[in-house]
């Protein structure tokens, strides 16, 4: 058995232990259908611009969620991304890999907002032209180390005889489709991310408040 | 629609069929012997055959191939295994020599063979698998995961009609596409994306209203309805079953050696050829045993 299998079912029992952790944490109705709701919506843009070669707005997708509703949030919907849209693109030993690399484009925009916007309830997110361009920078990175992931998977499933020469050999065949990817992400970052902020931002508040308003209720 | 519904593979228990599958697929990572994986190839392309997948084969697969193409070409040039040289290169920077022998071909090839079984193992998944039924057998023990998967499955056509209705809209307004040019046609999806956006948040929130009118988390839950296994399928998933447990006790004594460097060797070629018999028997007799249910 090759490392690439080895590597999977450690990547199958990490994915079980964080579905128990879901199961066991406080995940709300509300939460979950705008989980659901993000995921699917990546899945859909993945899907509909499946023609263009690895130009898509899934991962800008995942990460204005987390950047918007928090890692948690951000990692979910990059997971149910990447397992939804393969119901229609093809599910394979792939798709445990993408899971956990749109899982952590979504995570880390969750960790991006912690570092740079301000804590609040009044918050204006990607407010300043700075933070709009490091957001597409960061969409823009996540393009490439989405399709490094992706390679570590390719390289790893050659089997046994892995060599430096085709370590590289891999990662310099999918320069030219990770580069067309972080063009595509920054594009989608630049030009969608502050309106999508805006709207992603009202329905957070929104969920805040029923939220508050619930725990009001009880006795 | 997510696949065609007409399967007779969909009316057996999904967990059986994705347990067989899944077995084919950590198959392929057994062993590195050209026969053993060709062997495996030819079978499910004759089973595939059978269930008429090749008719509509996507065409993202069709493209998948060039790729895989370049993959052979590459791969090859820049590894540096092997002893019989066919062509040798410039030295590069990072990379070395640019060569290629005959052991990297045969081991590039072998990659390619992999990477076809998995592909077609993958249609086979989204032909013979009902997602709705496979993941509903999980919702006793995964209730928000469930919960979340089949919203998002319910979401798919709810989205597509919301694209439609948004895209209709859209021209009745008078907004099209400034040409059949690509960029003019891309730039007008990216326009229909934040009204879609906008509209599955609000159907978001309808559907967590619901749930929460429901009683949500709040005391003992609805299980959704599951299906149960049979007596036959649980036979048939002894025989899924068996099949790595004859695997692994066959690569115990040996069978299936195969090196590709630093010199191609085959350590037993006819002892290879009796374990693929062998084989072949093994990985038919689920196929009979749960189709035979169907056929009764």
């Amino acid at each position: 058995m090759n490392i690439a299998a080895l590597l999977l079912a450690v990547l199958l029992l990490l994915f079980f232990l964080l579905l128990f952790l879901y199961e066991k944490g406080r995940t709300d109705e509300r939460l979950i259908a705008v989980t659901a709701t993000l995921g699917t919506l990546a899945a859909v843009g993945r899907i509909l611009f499946a023609p263009i070669p690895n130009v898509q707005p899934t991962t800008f997708l995942v990460m204005i969620s987390g950047y918007v509703f928090g890692m948690r949030t951000g990692f979910l919907a990059g997971v149910t991304a990447a397992l939804f849209s393969n119901f229609y693109l093809g599910q394979g030993p792939w798709t445990l890999w993408q899971m956990i690399a749109w899982g952590l484009s979504g995570a880390s925009a969750g960790v991006l907002r912690v570092l740079i916007e301000a804590k609040g309830p009044g918050t204006v997110l990607l407010a300043t032209r700075s933070k709009r361009w490091l957001f597409a920078i960061v969409c823009l990175l996540w393009g490439y180390l989405f399709g490094w992931i992706m390679n570590l998977w390719v390289f790893l499933s050659q089997g046994g005889s892995v060599t430096w020469g085709a370590f590289l050999a891999v990662y310099i065949r999918g320069f030219a489709f990770d580069t067309a990817h972080a063009v595509g992400n920054f594009l989608f970052a630049f030009l969608l991310a502050p309106g999508f902020a805006k709207t992603l931002s009202r329905y957070h508040r929104k969920l805040l408040i029923a939220r508050l308003s619930v725990e009001e209720e009880k006795p | 629609m997510i696949a065609p519904t007409d399967s007779r593979w969909r009316k057996i228990h999904p967990v059986v069929v994705c347990l067989l599958l899944l077995v084919h697929g950590a198959l392929v990572f057994f062993w590195e012997n050209p026969l053993l994986i060709g062997g495996q190839l030819l079978f499910l392309i004759l089973w595939a055959k059978r269930e008429r997948i090749f008719v509509d084969l996507p065409s993202y697969f069709r493209y998948g191939w060039w790729i895989a193409l370049v993959f052979l070409l590459i791969n090859p040039l820049c590894a540096s295994n092997g002893v019989t040289f066919l062509w040798k290169g410039p030295i590069t920077p990072l990379i070395g020599r640019l060569d290629l022998t005959a052991e990297e071909l045969g081991y590039a090839g072998m990659s390619m063979l992999r990477l076809s079984i998995l592909v077609l193992l993958s249609v086979m998944y989204q032909r013979f698998i009902d997602h709705d039924r496979l993941m509903l057998t999980f919702s006793a023990w995964m209730p928000r995961f469930v919960l979340t998967a089949v919203l998002a499955i319910r979401l798919f056509p709810f989205l597509e009609q919301e694209m439609a209705r948004i895209q209709e809209t859209m021209r009745l307004r008078g907004i099209l596409p400034k040409s059949d040019a690509w960029r003019d046609r891309l730039v007008h999806r990216l326009f229909l994306f934040r009204p879609l956006l906008l509209s599955a948040l609000e159907g978001a929130w309808l559907t967590a209203e619901t749930l929460y009118v429901r009683g949500f988390g709040s005391g003992p839950r609805t299980v959704y309805k599951r299906s149960r296994i049979t007596g036959d399928e649980i036979m048939g998933l002894l025989l899924v079953l068996f099949i790595p447990v004859f695997a692994g006790f066959a690569l115990g004594f040996d069978f299936g050696r195969f090196q590709f460097y630093p010199r191609m060797m085959w350590h037993d070629p006819v002892g290879d050829l009796l374990f693929l018999a062998g084989l072949s028997v093994v990985w038919i007799l689920p196929l009979y045993w749960l189709l035979r249910r169907q056929t009764q």
